[in-house]
């Protein structure tokens, strides 16, 4: 429908930003993110997400599974697949398979979180969209912007504009698509 | 900056008052960036080199000729390579806990030096998966430690600590490298937005997967971090206790005690520290980057030196106190011939390194002095692997069989090797001091903003 | 020739050698008969060759031979197997050919094991008197002997190849000369010959050349035994003591148990009133007296470490006390009489059972004291028996000395040497060599191209025991033929065939010459069929009833007075007494070139790759000399330089020079390695010489030593307790630890091997050891790697001290692998490399070994050896020689004992084919099968009557390190002694 890809507002202080995403949350916006170079509290309460529940479950999802087969390897091959005397030992040693079982278990977990992570981000994407904003690349240095796609239902540019330059934005424009 | 260092103490913050986001992204990209490859870098860059080659002559030498040309054999099998190995994986372990244990504690003075501590986790774990293949009568074969069934339908042996062994240090360096990376990433981001050059633009680019630093994609990425912070810290002790477990689940005198796990994982904190230290110093002064890793960092980590040092030396008494408790004539006769006999000097060596000269750092005027600081962890790091030495091939000399005894002597390929996996370690930390951030800047950035409210997060519009 | 070791070695290290080879392919005479034999060999033999091609040539040759063996056209056809003769050969099932093997000139009846017609091991004939199934670890290395590539094997003249018909014609124009001269000038030197078809060819060259004179030579001789018999009987005569019926045993520096002809036989004998647990009350008790420690020393329940002088005057209080001679030599004062009296006393007590045994090294007198007390003691008949002497005492000719003589006065124009290497050997007072040279035409028939065949015209190689046809007289005169294994490779011949060449057959047979020798004799005899008379004679290893006859005689009534008359050797007062002994393995040199001989650790000081010079504690501390210095010992204005080593037990003010080293010419193991002793020896003093001074230069010397620490530290590795303490309560060193464990243990239904070794029965002498090398294809890996702890031998024979430096007690404990069940060594292999199989072996799987080494380390019995280079590959010894049943190791994999599983499962399956259980004893390892005394038992301890079950349910019965749970398979009986109650414990210190 439209030609480009949102509205984007440039700030100076996390504040600002904040405000701006708390402004946008109550009124209801679905489309829109705020992009800055650190992890700030305030903006994290400003946008609601479940990424990182989701992302912790996974994980947890993981570790479960990790364990599980971790043990299940070595007790399929030391009891069922090649059952023989070592040492005099039960086959079933079941203290000593308990290591390598941990160690396959954080292996699942980090990975399995990475990768959901990736995922979560939709990630690795060499290009975004976004990136063509104007001074966008001080995002990840010490500027924060407040984007809203055009695909949001209830995109209005004159809105957004007043919005932004409220909380005085340092520049407001179009990211084109 | 430097004259200005002066208001900035020991207890004074993690940062300097002075920097923002701005300032920090700015020093810290221009390192790796603009800022022309300085001479020192040359000089330690080129020595390094010179070692890795060693150490790849010394492994050709091995794998042609055969461990033979190593000083092992029966009763001692085991000579420098499983030192070695102990010892590196032992500095690994102090990164990995640094920048894991007190990121879930939340000490914000860690966010100066977990990256360093990362990068050095990286390569001395590389230096450690090593040895242990290296030292293999058959080297060729290693991969049979790999869970599947191989010739004949043998699996491998899961009772032995060396697969416990096998699977930890796997499992530990590939998980290094993803929580080494994942923290890498928006740095790599902010490396890519400053590049002017169109290679670093691709490099860092391609690194940074796409990061565009959205509030939705820093939220999953802290739930990420902070999990598996949580897995590193508790996985990085299970390594290095499973290391222990080579020894303690052995049947040799010497070997045969349920006090090593703990023991060695001490140990591995200790050098850890020392590790990050002696390459911390340096390199914020080659850097000038006092302002961002201030000495309240060093005070710190020097603190926990000492405490980890006393920890340490409280091993080394019940190390002591264990074989006469007992009363196993052999272990005490191991342990006597560990202190006064064939091995003494390294007995009391490793003593003098890793507790007696350390005792200094009760006095705040060397913990502030950078050369004494740096010789100190120095001091450590060697006497860490004296102490790895001793334990492996004591032990080993004088077991059960006093007609079996035999000693042990490193040969030239033997000191190759160790020498020559410093060079390789070190040379990856040179290369990466080019191509990285030396502090994660991103953490910086949260310290600044924690400490000055939001309004620090103004640049000075440049 | 140089008398500077080094450079003689670097003139014959490489060129040399290669020349010879490049020459010996050469010469058209051996391509032509390379050709006939060996088509390969020939292609091979006319490029150029350098060392590796040479050891593959060799080898090549070699295989092709041991594979032509099978073929009827090359067998000899008369050879008979051992027992029953198969069809044909079986592939992997092996057979035995009885012979013998002869050192000193007294045989001792072996069985060689063949598989697939290539003879591979030695064991013991137990049909044969001297050797009742066992080996000594010579006869063991006998067979790397046979396949050493660098045996001599062309005739060389002047040092140069020579064809054999060139020698063959030299020979016949000689013997127109010679007889023409009735054989004036024609000299005959041999070692001591008891082979009766040799005699009697020597008896033939006589009649054809009535001058020949026949010199008889040994560089280590039992002259002194046979002097003291002339001395004592007044007769030549030799004695055959009976170990199994002595109560009480004085060994005066005594070779019984290792060296002296039948010493197999003896041990067995001792052995079996030894075993406490078997023999209880009735167990023997030994005493020894010695200036240098032996293996009869370290057996001995008290011992005494005496300077020669001292022997002899002990032997007199001896005698005097037991009224062998005048009663106031009982009363001389000297040290250790009380000792002595006890011994007296115990000795009279045991009359009728008690036996006195002399060494060779000692005063033909203290031979004759021997004599007499054991008369005194009613010995004759009861526990010593005489018989007229097994090797005649040469008629005429005489020594070596007189060879000499003759020589340097122009008499010998023709020297044929049988003997072995007399230039190396020859007293150092005697210039053997020199006149050797002024001999027209010198012809010597040796095995290696050695110090005389480099001093003489003609070198004709000699056959291997195992090459040729002979026959050899035992200690107790019994016959055994011996015939050959394997054809001889190159230009071999036996001593038999070089005489015929001189009686004028031009084309020697030995086969022939033996049989008709034999022919003749059954003739005598009338044995009626002769044919199954020399099969009988074949197969049984020995030829029926021709043990000497025992004749009854007593001691000159005068004897007493004779030996008051003489007195013990004159000897200086200064200066050190130098004892020239024999090596254990090497002999007089003649061994050198054996790998797994010099490898073997010496039994007392634990050395290999070496000799040196053996001094006690206390006289090394007065000359403040200490392990590994190196000494100047001048004796006589002689020198030689040796490394000192100091021997507990040693006596005070002697040093022992061990002989058989400082090779300069045999094959390149032996040359070079340690110094030689017969430079300082000369005719006047043989075994004894005082006035030694010893000078420490710098520098200090690297041993090659098999055990570091000779002390148990209190640890309980083995258990020792006295006979007294054993018969008040039998279990008092039978005591377990207790056997919990956390886990079920594992069942061993069926089979389930196991071993015991009996401590009281070992005597250290090694066969074992050598045993497994050969069984088990241990590499030799050479001295570097034995000095850096590498050396691969599976089984070990540990040797503890107990009780003071200067008169400390000894134990040999033998260390194979315990076979634990709860193997330490498995639970740590992380590739199942090393596991359990159903019959509670501990089996190694080598190509599936890694080398992590973690096994070794875990092992408390450190009985695991690892291949840290390649050494089976760089062993020269032919591929074809290594046993065909047992794997060959390659680099990187580690390896130990199995209990021989390729004997084992050689049993199961015959077992299996035949439908039926494995049979007690069916199964022998290797260790077991050489041992003299029967020390190692194995067998299914599932059994209960098996005589595993039975040495098992002894209460001496103990498991090495029991505390730590992993139950081993082997176990041990604790050693006994048998104690004088008169004199106290030697472990607390002399009494004397």
């Amino acid at each position: 429908m439209t030609g480009f890809y949102g509205l984007i507002g440039e700030f100076r202080t996390s504040g600002e930003a904040a405000a701006v995403a708390r402004e946008l949350h109550e009124a209801g916006f679905a489309r829109w993110d705020v992009y800055g170079p650190a992890p700030l509290e305030d903006i994290e309460r400003a946008t609601p997400t479940r990424r990182g529940i989701v992302i912790t479950a996974i994980m947890f999802a993981a570790a479960i599974v990790g364990a599980c087969w971790g043990y299940f390897l070595q007790y399929w091959d030391a009891v069922i697949d090649f059952p023989i005397n070592v040492g005099g030992r039960p086959l079933n040693g079941w203290p000593g398979f308990i290591p390598s079982a941990w160690e396959i278990c954080a292996l699942f977990t980090v990975y399995c979180g990475f990768f959901a992570f990736l995922a979560t981000c939709r990630l690795p994407r060499l290009h975004q969209p976004i990136f063509a904003a104007p001074n966008f690349e001080r995002a990840t240095q010490d500027r924060f912007f407040v984007c809203v796609e055009a695909a949001d239902a209830r995109y209005d540019a004159v809105r957004l504009r007043e919005i932004f330059a409220r909380h005085d934005a340092v520049a407001t424009s179009e990211v084109p698509a | 900056m430097p004259e200005r260092a002066a208001e900035l103490g020991y207890d004074g913050p993690v940062i300097g008052p002075e920097q923002d986001f701005s300032s920090v992204s700015a020093t810290l990209s221009d390192l790796v960036l603009e800022r022309p490859t300085p001479r020192w870098w040359y000089v330690g860059a080129g020595i390094s080199a010179a070692g890795l080659i060693l150490f790849v002559i010394a492994c050709v030498w091995t794998f042609v000729g055969g461990v033979g040309v190593w000083g092992v054999n029966i009763p001692v099998a085991w000579g420098f390579a499983l030192a070695n190995y102990v010892w590196w994986i032992g500095i690994a372990s102090g990164g990995t806990f640094i920048s894991s244990l007190f990121y879930l504690i939340g000490s914000d003075w860690r966010n100066g030096v977990n990256r360093t501590a990362e990068t050095m986790t990286l390569f001395a774990a590389a230096a450690a998966g090593m040895m242990p293949i290296l030292h293999l009568g058959r080297q060729g074969l290693f991969y049979w430690l790999f869970p599947y069934s191989t010739v004949m339908g043998v699996w491998p042996q899961f009772l032995s600590p060396l697969l416990w062994d096998f699977f930890a240090l796997l499992c530990y360096i590939l998980n290094s490298i993803v929580f080494w990376y994942i923290g890498l990433v928006p740095d790599c981001a902010t490396l890519r937005d400053r590049a002017t050059k169109r290679w670093q633009q691709i490099f860092y680019g391609i690194l940074a997967l796409g990061w565009r630093g959205s509030a939705r994609d820093w939220h999953g990425y802290k739930a990420t971090y902070l999990v598996m912070a949580g897995i590193m810290a508790p996985m990085v002790v299970s390594v290095h206790s499973i290391v222990g477990l080579d020894f303690a689940a052995g049947l040799i005198g010497g070997w045969h005690s349920t006090q090593w796990p703990p023991y060695f994982f001490i140990g591995a904190l200790y050098s850890g520290w020392a590790v990050v230290l002696a390459l911390m110093i340096p390199l914020r002064r080659f850097y000038s980057l006092e302002r961002i890793v201030t000495e309240r960092h060093l005070d710190v980590i020097a603190k926990l030196m000492l405490a980890t040092g006393l920890m340490l030396a409280y091993c080394y008494l019940l190390e002591a106190m264990e074989p006469f408790y007992t009363g196993d004539p052999t272990k005490v006769t191991e342990y006597l011939g560990s202190v006064f006999g064939h091995y003494g000097a390294t007995f009391w060596a490793r003593n003098t390194l890793n507790i007696f000269v350390p005792q200094l750092l009760w006095l705040p005027l060397v913990r502030r002095n950078k050369i004494a600081l740096e010789l100190i962890s120095i001091g450590i790091v060697a006497g860490m692997w004296i102490e790895r030495y001793n334990f492996v091939v004591s032990a080993l000399a004088q077991d059960y069989m006093p007609s079996k005894w035999g000693w042990f002597g490193g040969t030239f390929w033997d000191w190759a090797i160790l020498i020559g996996s410093a060079g390789m370690a070190m040379f990856g930390f040179f290369a990466f001091i080019r191509l990285l951030p030396v502090v994660s800047m991103f953490e910086i950035r949260e310290i600044i903003h924690k400490r000055r409210g939001s309004e620090a997060s103004k640049g000075n519009r440049a | 020739m140089t008398d500077d070791p080094d450079k003689s070695r670097r003139e014959r290290r490489g060129p040399i050698f290669w020349r010879r080879i490049e020459e010996l392919a050469d010469s058209p005479d051996f391509l032509e008969r390379a050709r006939r034999e060996f088509p390969s060999f020939a292609a091979l033999a006319e490029r150029s060759v350098d060392r590796r091609r040479f050891l593959q040539l060799t080898a090549a040759s070699m295989a092709l031979m041991g594979l032509a063996a099978c073929g009827a056209e090359v067998v000899p056809r008369d050879r008979q197997p051992y027992v029953a003769q198969p069809p044909g050969i079986v592939p992997g099932r092996s057979r035995y050919f009885a012979t013998a093997t002869a050192l000193q000139g007294y045989g001792t009846g072996v069985l060689v094991k063949h598989e697939m017609g290539r003879p591979l091991k030695i064991e013991g004939n137990p049909d044969h008197p001297a050797s009742l199934g066992a080996t000594s670890a010579i006869g063991q290395a006998s067979i790397l002997e046979l396949y050493n590539p660098f045996r001599a094997d062309t005739v060389t003249r002047d040092g140069a190849i020579a064809p054999w018909s060139a020698f063959t014609t030299a020979v016949i124009e000689r013997r127109r000369a010679l007889l023409a001269s009735r054989g004036r000038g024609l000299a005959l030197l041999t070692g001591t010959v008891t082979s009766p078809t040799l005699l009697a060819q020597i008896g033939e060259l006589r009649r054809e050349y009535p001058a020949l004179t026949w010199y008889q030579w040994e560089a280590i001789d039992r002259g002194r035994t046979h002097a003291g018999a002339q001395l004592a009987y007044g007769r030549a005569l030799d004695l055959v003591p009976d170990f199994a019926a002595a109560d009480v045993i004085l060994a005066v520096e005594s070779d019984f148990l290792e060296s002296a002809p039948g010493h197999l036989r003896f041990a067995r004998e001792f052995a079996s009133r030894r075993r406490a647990a078997e023999v209880k009350e009735r167990m023997s008790r030994l005493y020894a007296l010695e200036s240098t420690p032996t293996l009869a020393g370290a057996k001995a329940d008290h011992r005494l470490a005496l300077a020669p002088p001292a022997i002899a005057a002990a032997m007199r209080r001896l005698a005097g006390s037991v009224g062998a001679g005048p009663s106031e030599w009982a009363r001389a004062a000297g040290p250790h009489a009380q000792t002595l009296d006890a011994i007296a006393a115990d000795l009279r007590r045991a009359k009728g059972r008690a036996l006195v045994h002399v060494g060779a090294s000692q005063e033909a007198s203290v031979h004759a004291l021997g004599a007499a007390i054991n008369h005194a003691l009613g010995a004759h008949g009861q526990t010593l028996a005489m018989i007229d002497p097994v090797a005649p005492p040469p008629q005429d000719g005489g020594s070596l000395s007189d060879l000499t003589d003759a020589m340097s006065r122009g008499q010998v124009d023709t020297l044929i040497i049988l003997a072995d290497n007399p230039v190396y050997g020859a007293a150092a007072d005697l210039d053997f060599t020199r006149a050797l040279r002024t001999v027209p035409l010198s012809i010597y028939l040796g095995e290696y191209a050695d110090e005389t065949a480099e001093a003489v015209h003609w070198h004709v190689p000699r056959t291997h025991e195992y090459e040729a046809w002979s026959d050899v007289r035992a200690f107790d005169g019994t016959i055994s033929i011996q015939q050959p294994q394997m054809l001889p490779r190159g230009e071999r011949h036996s001593a038999h065939e070089l005489l015929a060449l001189f009686s004028g057959q031009i084309t020697p047979d030995g086969r022939a010459i033996v049989q008709e020798y034999w022919q003749a004799r059954a003739r005598d005899a009338a044995v009626g069929n002769f044919d199954a008379y020399w099969t009988d004679a074949l197969r049984a290893g020995i030829v029926r009833d021709t043990a000497a006859r025992r004749i009854d005689i007593q001691p000159r009534a005068d004897l007493a007075r004779t030996l008051e008359s003489l007195d013990g050797a004159a000897t200086r007062a200064d200066g050190l007494t130098v004892l020239f002994r024999p090596d254990s393995y090497l002999w007089d040199g003649r061994f050198a070139d054996n790998g797994w001989l010099q490898e073997m650790g010496r039994p007392l000081t634990r050395l290999t790759w070496d000799n040196a010079a053996l001094l006690s504690p206390r006289t090394a501390r007065r000359l403040g000399l200490e392990t590994a210095d190196v000494v100047e010992i001048r004796l006589d204005g002689r020198l030689a330089r040796a490394p000192v080593w100091v021997l507990p037990g040693q006596a005070d003010d002697c040093v022992t020079l061990p002989l058989g080293y400082g090779r300069r010419r045999t094959g390149p193991v032996g040359e070079g390695v340690g110094f030689n002793a017969f430079e300082l020896r000369t005719r006047a003093s043989p075994w004894h010489a005082s006035g030694a001074i010893l000078r420490k230069l710098d520098g200090r010397h690297e041993f090659a030593v098999i055990q570091h620490e000779g002390r148990t530290l209190g640890r309980d590795l083995v258990r020792e307790g006295s006979l007294a303490g054993f018969l008040k309560n039998p279990r008092f060193l039978g005591y377990a630890p207790s056997r919990e464990s956390l886990y079920p243990s594992h069942p061993y239904p069926g089979i389930a091997w196991a071993m015991s070794i009996n401590l009281d029965a070992c005597i250290g002498c090694h066969a074992c050891v050598t045993a497994c090398q050969a069984e088990n294809n241990s590499p030799v890996v050479g001295r570097t790697e034995v000095s850096r702890n590498r050396e691969m031998h599976w089984l070990r024979i540990d040797r503890y001290y107990e009780g003071p430096l200067e008169s400390p007690e000894l134990v040999f404990q033998p260390v194979p692998c315990m076979q634990c069940e709860n193997a330490p060594c498995e639970v740590v292999c992380p590739v199942h490399a090393t596991v359990h199989d159903s019959q509670g072996v501990n089996v190694m799987v080598y190509n599936r070994c890694v080398g992590t080494r973690f096994c070794s380390n875990n092992c408390p019995y450190k009985v695991r050896h690892f291949n840290f280079f390649d050494y089976s590959a760089s062993d020269p010894r032919p591929r074809e020689s290594w046993n065909p049943e047992v794997t060959v190791r390659a680099r990187g994999v580690m390896e130990k004992c199995t209990y021989c599983v390729q004997r084992t499962r050689t049993a199961m399956i015959i077992a299996d084919r035949e439908n039926r259980g494995i049979r007690d004893g069916e199964v022998v390892t290797a260790c077991q099968q050489a041992c003299p005394t029967q020390a190692i038992v194995f067998g299914d301890q599932n059994d209960r009557h098996s005589a595993v079950s039975r040495r098992k349910a002894s209460p001496l019965d103990y498991a090495m390190l029991g505390e730590l749970n992993t139950r081993p398979r082997t176990t041990y009986e604790a050693l006994i002694r048998n104690r004088n109650p008169a004199l106290g414990d030697p472990a607390e210190g002399e009494h004397a």
